[in-house]
């Protein structure tokens, strides 16, 4: 599948190519198009804040990234596939690979059981299928990767901006505390980071052992 | 499985999803713009799967009108840029006449440079400067003979960021670092050489 943006024409296998290389623009060109398409297709998803739709592209669009990233979505010549349990299989479309992610995101969601189901979405044994193919590999370091970053985008949104400040912005305890006023004492802070990755292990942990790895 | 297994595999996926979503928020803020179009064609055979474009040499013969006129289409840029940073919300669209980005990904235009500059900013220009210089990507669909253009242009624009670099350097009182920077700098002939050499001889006097 291609798509033209100013002038350029751009097919799936030169995005997967942008996201495994670094290129930038396309990068962006790509988080544009998916945003314009989940604008449309998860326009009917009911139950979720503005706040959750938003974290539901962000979370969806991530898991994208990141599989193009660990080579589960791979190029062979110029058509791209996607690792599975029973084989590659190419991806003719993927803007629609990418809305499949975000579908079963929102079943996720759902099935997290913060939301209320609407009555016209239903969670069947065939999303639940579609649910473990697009999250499975082969290679179990790439898998248990892709567990912790599930079971981290599942965390709730504190825990989420609270490790994000301590490991990728390397802030001490003190200086999230000064940018957090939520957060009303130091001790209050370390025994909520504290909680938060206690609460991330036993869910990773437990996904691992779900997934049979160590 | 080791605790401390568990915990570095934590921060290192914690780290790049909050990369991720740092990226993710910059395209937000300095989205490309207009409508895009979307539309099916027949199958991939027809797109090759095509290496990455081979990285740019500047040239190393300059001459007068070459440079002229790449210092004229980053100043047009340079407004066109500014002119669409400044807009809002997805009703606005770009002037169909706007010349297409050169600089893509998050980098600041010589003009944004100049004023961090002029405002004293000097680690803040610095900054801009390198990831400007870094961001070199060109569109694979272009044709050679246009990516060949802008590759010809980044070059230019790398020769303008480098001399613009040394100015700052020279300005925070970095002068081992403006040094070093201008005998590399006055090796290239160019439209800031005399300056670079007459500059070089007055740090190194």
């Amino acid at each position: 599948m291609t798509f033209e943006y100013k002038g350029g024409t751009y097919a799936d296998w030169q995005i997967v190519r942008a996201y495994q290389t670094g290129d930038k623009y396309i990068q962006q060109v790509w988080y544009e198009v998916c945003r314009r398409q989940f604008r449309i297709g998860a326009s009917g998803y009911g139950g979720l804040s503005d706040y959750d739709r938003e974290d539901l592209f962000q979370d969806s669009f991530i898991i994208l990234w990141e599989k193009m990233e660990t080579r589960q979505l791979h190029l062979n010549g110029s058509c791209v596939f996607a690792v599975s349990k029973r084989g590659d299989n190419q991806v003719p479309d993927l803007l629609g690979y990418f809305m499949r992610i975000v579908k079963n995101k929102y079943l996720e969601m759902l099935r997290g059981g913060k939301y209320v189901l609407p009555v016209n979405e239903t969670v069947t044994a065939s999303d639940a299928d579609i649910f473990d193919e697009l999250y499975w590999d082969e290679d179990p370091e790439v898998e248990k990767d892709r567990i912790v970053s599930r079971c981290l985008l599942s965390l709730p949104k504190s825990c989420l901006e609270i490790l994000t400040m301590f490991f990728y912005e390397k802030k001490s305890l003190e200086q999230i505390l000064a940018e957090r006023p939520e957060n009303s004492s130091y001790d209050g802070l370390k025994s909520r980071k504290s909680k938060c990755m206690t609460n991330l292990k036993k869910r990773i942990t437990e996904s691992f052992a779900k997934a049979g790895l160590r | 499985m080791k605790e401390e297994d568990i915990d570095s595999r934590i921060e290192r996926v914690v780290r790049s999803v909050a990369a991720k979503r740092a990226a993710m928020r910059g395209w937000e803020a300095h989205g490309l713009g207009p409508e895009i179009d979307r539309r099916a064609v027949c199958a991939a055979p027809a797109v090759a799967a095509a290496p990455a474009p081979a990285a740019a040499k500047p040239s190393r013969k300059w001459r007068l009108w070459v440079v002229s006129a790449a210092a004229s289409v980053i100043v047009i840029l340079g407004v066109g840029i500014s002119l669409y940073i400044g807009r809002g919300g997805d009703a606005d669209v770009m002037p169909s006449a706007a010349p297409p980005a050169v600089y893509r990904g998050g980098s600041a235009d010589i003009q944004n440079i100049q004023a961090m500059i002029d405002n004293g900013r000097y680690d803040e220009a610095l900054q801009a400067i390198e990831v400007t210089r870094a961001d070199t990507a060109i569109n694979p669909s272009y044709t050679p003979e246009r990516q060949e253009y802008l590759r010809s242009l980044n070059a230019n624009r790398d020769y303008e960021l480098e001399w613009l670099r040394i100015g700052v350097l020279v300005k925070s009182g970095r002068k081992e670092a403006a040094v070093a920077g201008l005998r590399e700098y006055v090796k290239t002939d160019g439209e800031h050489r005399h300056e670079a050499e007459t500059l070089l001889n007055e740090l190194t006097k």
